[in-house]
């Protein structure tokens, strides 16, 4: 099923194409929101991979396996969004350095009612995002591909290039991590 | 007895299913009898499994639409660093040098009219007098004239004594 969509991709249907596009959109938005923890910016990636995976179909070799090619793009993209997100984190901590809060009262005041109805939940997340930002990058790949329930450790390893009993050490030493971050920022 | 700080050191292990099955075992029944460190636990578990054990993100029902639209709009081509900062500084080079020659022109046109000669010539008569004939020479002689004038008097009335 998988050469004959590679192929019909190749040969420009567009109709083979969006079929692709149906059977991996919800597997590799899963994949982006794990290391993005962010409903919109796992939208935006989930674009991207899809743009890349387009272009790049010319170059997949059809010994591999298309679900675990696409999901290497969806980690390297995620990855490089991580990356540059922190680096536009810091510009923008300057920018709001000089910036006034006149002239935006009402912005502010909505901002503080939703706020106030969302503050534990908002709270949370912030906790979780940052001892998600302390864990090694292997361990946090491997932890996010093994949560989600459609990828086997098998399918983990492929993905890594690692072995599968590497995937089970990193799993749990990410999870033990996980905890121990989680349990000193709280 | 064990304190309620030894447990917490061992939650995360314990959550992580490190513990051997005795440890487990001690830390779960200390967890039934402690309300702080089964708070603590609590939170530290449904944070962890809300990475850990994900729910579905809801699709978005456009992505094909929006994939196909981006991928028929054809994306320019980044410049090259060359192109970035090359084509700015010539064209600053060719401003500069534009202003430069356009005052050397204005330097180097000289008109020849009447007038133009007249004030040559009112110009260098000018210099001339004030070379040949400077106030502060005619002052000086002024003052030589004066002494002279005066050490003569000075003569005369010596040798009439």
């Amino acid at each position: 099923m998988t050469d004959n969509l590679v192929t019909a991709i190749l040969r420009g249907e567009q109709e083979a194409f969006k079929t692709l596009v149906d059977t991996y959109q919800q597997m590799v938005l899963n994949v982006c929101y794990g290391f993005v923890q962010d409903q919109d910016d796992a939208q935006d990636i989930t674009q991207e991979v899809f743009i890349q995976v387009y272009q790049k179909l010319p170059t997949f070799r059809k010994d591999a396996k298309l679900a675990t090619w696409i999901y290497r793009i969806a980690v390297n993209y995620s990855l490089n969004y991580i990356r540059s997100k922190k680096r536009r984190g810091f510009l923008s901590s300057i920018d709001e350095l000089f910036e006034t809060t006149h002239g935006n009262e009402d912005a502010l005041q909505s901002q503080s009612e939703e706020a106030d109805s969302s503050l534990l939940a908002a709270e949370d997340e912030q906790i979780l995002k940052k001892a998600l930002e302390k864990l090694p990058k292997k361990q946090r790949v491997a932890l996010t591909l093994s949560s989600l329930q459609e990828l086997s450790y098998k399918e983990v390893a492929d993905v890594m290039n690692v072995s599968v009993n590497q995937v089970g050490v990193l799993v749990t030493r990410g999870k033990k991590k996980l905890y121990t971050y989680l349990q000193k920022s709280m | 007895m064990k304190t309620c700080k030894q447990y917490k050191s061992k939650l995360a292990n314990y959550l992580a299913g490190k513990l051997s099955t005795d440890q487990s075992v001690d830390v779960a029944a200390h967890l039934k009898i402690c309300p702080g460190c089964r708070i603590q636990a609590e939170k530290m578990e449904k944070l962890a499994d809300a990475f850990l054990s994900p729910s579905n993100v809801p699709v978005n029902p456009f992505l094909y639409t929006r994939i196909q639209n981006r991928l028929l709009t054809p994306t320019q081509p980044k410049k090259s660093l060359v192109a970035r900062f090359l084509q700015p500084a010539a064209y600053v080079v060719v401003l500069f040098l534009g202003i430069y020659l356009g005052i050397q022109l204005g330097y180097s046109t000289k008109s020849d009219t009447a007038s133009s000669y007249a004030d040559a010539y009112v110009e260098s008569l000018y210099f001339n007098e004030m070379k040949l004939d400077p106030i502060t020479t005619n002052l000086l002689q002024a003052e030589e004239e004066t002494e002279i004038d005066k050490m003569k008097k000075e003569e005369n009335d010596e040798n009439q004594q």
